[in-house]
């Protein structure tokens, strides 16, 4: 990868350092992410946001060699896989019927705008994938 | 996966650990306290399936994806159902792994999170069948004859 920051990875980044942000700030009323009760559950989306971002950094700034694939996927299909899990999870936060004394705050909603932003940028980097399905994909007509 | 409708032991592993966790769905994730047994002296408990207030919807995730995953083996080795190939570039064996990884990463997290209601018999299946999961998903991956998203080789028949 060349030093050439592309969106999707900005988007990523950014979402990367709002989650971490945002698991600092309020979850629940009085916790935050990593309060009695909340660590790991909670702060598993933060972490995923965070090694997301980490990856995309290593790879377009310090040049670092990482291996083609994890385990058979590519780091595109990683990443899509791993924004998949932090949103699911925020989704899950989100749909918790909680006690009415219990409100979300301002971390809980940093946290699950930085998932969102992170199945975009894991959306846009998989679309702007040359050729992410390896040698079946279709030839296309240039 | 197996082509001549015999299950392998990953297929086997993925059907066990669906079934287990499809059965825990229905059991008490956590017990909530929800009242105190004057004659016995104890505090009595409700237990909440994946339907329940404190376990929907992250614990609904975990269950159907194991449900999904056994169910995929199901058809496809037993009813002969034919499925794409691929789904948004993603083998069948990638999204095994996938849908285990999600599994376990959340039934792990649970287990070692402070401060939560005791943990019923449904939490352990379901512990259980996401580990069992991961391994059926790991056995099938390393046993798939083109992992790295290649064509598969023609079969002779």
């Amino acid at each position: 990868m060349n030093n050439k920051v592309t969106p999707p990875q900005i988007i990523i980044m950014a979402a990367g350092a709002v989650m971490l942000l945002g698991s600092f700030l309020d979850f629940f009323s009085g916790t935050n992410a990593w309060g009695s009760g909340a660590l790991p559950i909670i702060t598993v989306a933060a972490w995923i946001g965070v090694a997301m971002a980490v990856v995309i950094a290593l790879q377009a700034f310090a040049n670092v060699q990482l291996p083609d694939r994890v385990l058979t996927f590519s780091w595109t299909q990683l990443h899509l896989v791993l924004s998949i899990y932090a949103a699911l999870l925020m989704v899950g936060w989100l749909l918790l019927k909680v006690p009415g004394s219990i409100d979300r705050g301002a971390g809980f909603w940093l946290m699950f705008l930085g998932a969102a932003g992170l199945v975009v940028g894991a959306v846009m980097l998989r679309n702007e994938a040359p050729a992410s399905a390896g040698p079946s994909s279709p030839p296309t007509s240039f | 996966m197996a082509d001549n409708n015999q299950p392998s032991p990953p297929d086997i592993i993925t059907i066990a650990a669906g079934a287990v966790m499809l059965i825990s769905g229905f059991l008490a994730i956590f017990k909530i306290p929800s009242g105190f047994n004057i004659q016995t002296g104890s505090i009595t408990s409700e237990g909440q399936n994946v339907f329940g207030d404190l376990a929907f919807p992250i614990a609904t995730f975990v269950w159907l994806f194991g449900i999904v995953a056994g169910l995929q083996i199901v058809l496809t080795t037993f009813a002969n159902v034919k499925l794409p190939e691929r789904v948004l570039d993603f083998t069948w064996s990638q999204i095994h792994l996938a849908l285990a990884g999600f599994c376990a990463l959340v039934m792990l997290c649970w287990l070692v999170t402070s401060d939560l209601p005791d943990k019923g018999i449904g939490f352990w299946g379901l512990l259980l069948g996401s580990i069992a999961l991961v391994v059926g998903a790991v056995m099938r991956l390393q046993q798939s004859p083109s992992t790295t998203g290649g064509p598969t080789p023609p079969t002779t028949f």
